[in-house]
């Protein structure tokens, strides 16, 4: 019998602590009829918050000509006529080989350009190279560069076609027309202009942008011993730019982003404390309504992006760096509706104790190197003002049975 | 001397293990409304009554005139995993969960007629994770969202308690109650557009309160006793993350048994237990709530005895319950619930210890279109470290 109880007694214990660790696994998640069973309830708000009146302004001269990441090019185009220029960095006359230096012999010499955009519905459109003196520097003028595109400077000139990069080879008696004079030191200077058979422009890329970057190269023969040896010279261009004809004016009862040099628009709000302290922003968004049909090539985009700033020193605002909270949304040439740009992640730094201004610093990417400029309305352009949309969530009430 | 050290070390162990993971009773679909399901810090021996011996046992957190015929020092834990079935309007789901609704640690203070009482227990459960759809205008645009609101913990009691023994057929006690505990609660809303960020709140409830009871037992006939208690909990502070946002009503309690023995191997109990929600209806009104109202439980049950001289060795208990629910879903509808029970026990190692497990199956129900099923594994230890005496 005493066994028998002990028997029954271990079973017992062990079914016990089976079911009992079985059970520990919880699964509390069921399936409801809510808001009439759930206690609370999520109490949504959508509001619409205008800038503080003439706090909205724009600024102009960020990024000038030639330091953003392409360089404009165009032909009789109406919205504006720019000549580029590049200075190559040195290319030495001799090479050492074996602890001797020894003067080369040109086989060829490349250049390529990468087109980064392009109206493909312009036929013919030739990109022209120039040659133009060798200490070229940021003190030339549009001026200067049209009057040095002339038949006799002409290096080379191809027709563009799709998107990508672009290699001329000049050999033989074409090596004339790039052939460095012993007083330049070695230094090549181009200038670079459009042609088409009808007003244009076009997108090249720049040295900010290593992988489109225009690049000088000379392909040389050095003899050696009772040979030849194959040399390749690559030279990046150590100034690029661009000349504009025309001068870019800011008009101060609109918003403005992008040009050359760049412009960009700051934008204050007043954020209520209720969004400062207790809301849970959900989305919001920026409505932007273009002023007139957005400029440009027809077919680029570009992209505006909203930052918050660290602090709000009007032109010199410092803007929040990192990606994680800036807004960004496409802007299309010709474009009439409203460009909305989500900014939630930057609203939210304008929340808690140790809150930024609130305020958005609006910049064009890329910046300095596309046409598209748009402008939209401001708080002085009546039924165009910018609006700040922004849903929240108010504190859910917990304590509500 | 082994066993003695051994008993006495299982007894610290369990004391020990027991305190931090104290939490409350078992879930219910009638536990999402006001402060939650009410618990039920009994042991199994009583529960496997349906509560009709409560009001006798010393060592569940009933009536505190009951610690005073305890013999020796003894500690119990009690866990319960339950497995549920709940059907609503918006669909059914079978849930599990476990709980460890009663700690008690009591026993007779040396030479005198008075026992003490330390007891943890379950006082409203509020374990719930609700999951819900919908389609909802923001921005005029209907968008679909997914809401999820999760509820974790509950309202635990603390019941110092001593009861005396006044001439040879009367019990008598006093206990007070420091009603406290907390829930994590947690809401999330996700939206099928992702253009909207999803919502994620949290807040921590805490409740604080104190209460009082007074109780008494007699010996009407050697086989027959009654046993009468009264509580009063006042009211519980409400915090949401250590700031006071209300006070809420809490019941008084008026519970009364009866224990029949019409043979020497059957002991026959009922019970009735009353609180007095509805003092709480107005709190729970003026933030939105569906209200409270008052509660009557009711159980009925017995245990048969297999061995008269080893009363402890495998008794039957089963019991009946019904019992009315405080917090309606909706205004109006009380919920109820009915429970049949079943159990046994066992002591060993010359008493100083033992199990008791009672299997309950509830239905619970109310005019709406809820149900719930719910079936609970109690499982109680018990530790007497110096024996019965």
């Amino acid at each position: 019998m005493r066994w028998d109880l002990t028997r029954r007694l271990r079973a017992g214990t062990l079914l016990a602590l089976v079911l009992g660790t079985g059970a520990c696994q919880e699964k509390l998640a069921a399936p409801a009829d809510c808001p009439a069973l759930c206690p609370g309830g999520f109490d949504l708000v959508d509001t619409v918050l205008t800038p503080v009146p003439s706090g909205d302004t724009s600024f102009a001269g960020y990024v000038r000509a030639g330091s953003g990441s392409g360089l404009r090019v165009s032909y009789q185009f109406p919205l504006s006529e720019d000549r580029a220029v590049l200075r190559f960095t040195k290319r030495p006359d001799s090479l050492e080989i074996q602890d001797t230096l020894k003067p080369y012999t040109i086989d060829s010499v490349a250049f390529e350009v990468a087109l980064l955009y392009r109206d493909t519905s312009v036929p013919s459109a030739r990109l022209v190279l120039y040659r133009m003196p060798a200490l070229t520097d940021s003190s030339v003028t549009f001026t200067d560069l049209d009057t040095a595109f002339t038949v006799a400077n002409t290096v080379d000139s191809f027709v563009l076609d799709t998107v990508g990069r672009y290699r001329r080879v000049l050999t033989g008696a074409a090596l004339a027309r790039v052939a460095i004079a012993p007083a330049d030191t070695g230094i090549l200077s181009l200038g670079i202009g459009l042609r088409a058979a009808q007003g244009t422009g076009v997108r090249i890329g720049n040295v900010a942008s290593s992988t489109v970057a225009p690049t000088f190269i000379t392909y040389v023969r050095l003899p050696y011993q009772d040979s030849t040896v194959q040399r390749t010279l690559i030279r990046s261009a150590q100034f690029a730019a661009f000349r504009s004809q025309a001068t870019e004016v800011l008009d101060p009862d609109l918003l403005t982003v992008g040009g050359v040099p760049s412009a960009r628009s700051l934008l204050r709000f007043d954020w209520p404390s209720y969004l400062r302290d207790s809301a849970q922003l959900i989305r919001v968004s920026l409505e932007l309504l273009p002023a007139t049909p957005v400029v440009g090539i027809p077919g680029d985009t570009a992209f505006i992006v909203a930052r918050p700033v660290l602090a709000d020193f009007g032109a010199k605002s410092p803007a929040v760096t990192s990606s994680a909270f800036a807004g960004i949304d496409t802007v299309l040439t010709g474009q009439t509706d409203t460009v909305r740009i989500e900014v939630r992640a930057a609203a939210s730094t304008w929340q808690g104790s140790n809150s930024l201004p609130p305020a958005l610093l609006l910049i064009l990417s890329p910046e300095a190197s596309t046409f598209t400029r748009p402008t939209f309305g401001s708080t002085r352009t009546p039924g165009f003002q910018p609006r700040l949309r922004v849903t929240f969530a108010r504190p859910f009430p917990f304590e509500d049975p | 001397m082994a066993a003695h050290r051994l008993v006495r070390g299982a007894f610290a162990a369990l004391l020990v293990a027991a305190m931090p993971g104290l939490l409350v009773a078992q879930s219910s679909i009638f536990g999402v409304r006001g402060l939650g399901h009410p618990g039920r810090p009994l042991t199994p021996a009583a529960r496997a009554t349906g509560g009709s011996f409560a009001p006798f046992d010393a060592e569940s957190d009933g009536n505190p005139a009951a610690l005073g015929q305890m013999r020796a020092l003894t500690g119990n834990f009690v866990m319960a995993p339950t497995w549920r079935h709940w059907e609503s309007p918006a669909g059914d789901a079978s849930l599990r969960e476990s709980r460890f609704p009663l700690m008690s640690v009591g026993g007779p203070v040396p030479g005198t007629r008075v026992g003490l009482g330390v007891a943890f227990g379950s006082y409203a459960d509020r374990d719930f994770r609700l999951s819900s759809t919908d389609t909802i205008l923001v921005r005029g645009v209907p968008v679909g969202v997914n809401d999820t609101l999760t509820s974790l913990g509950g309202i635990n009691e603390i019941r110092f308690g001593a009861g005396m023994v006044l001439g040879k057929r009367t019990l008598v006690g006093a206990a007070a109650y420091w009603i406290t505990g907390s829930s994590r609660m947690e809401a999330r809303r996700s939206f099928a557009d992702t253009s909207f960020i999803s919502v994620r709140q949290s807040a921590e409830l805490s409740y604080q309160g104190f209460g009082l009871s007074l109780g008494l037992i007699h010996e009407l006939r050697n086989n027959l006793r009654v046993s009468f208690y009264a509580r009063s909990d006042g009211n519980v502070d409400v915090d949401r993350d250590s700031t006071g946002v209300t006070s809420i009503d809490l019941p008084y309690t008026l519970g009364a048994g009866v224990q029949f023995r019409p043979h020497r191997r059957l002991t026959l109990a009922g019970a009735g237990v009353y609180r007095t929600w509805s003092g709480a209806n107005s709190d729970f009104q003026a933030q939105g709530g569906a209200g409270a109202d008052n509660t009557l439980d009711l159980s009925f049950g017995g245990e048969w005895v297999r061995n008269t001289r080893r009363s402890t060795s495998l008794p039957l208990r089963f019991g009946v319950r019904y019992a009315q629910l405080p917090f309606p879903l909706d205004a109006g509808d009380q919920p109820h619930e009915v429970t049949l029970s079943l159990g046994t026990g066992l002591r060993f190692a010359q008493e100083r210890a033992g199990f008791d497990v009672s299997l309950e199956q509830a239905f619970r129900s109310a005019a709406g279109a809820y149900k719930e099923r719910a079936f609970s594994l109690v499982l109680g230890l018990s530790v007497r470290p110096y024996g019965s005496r």
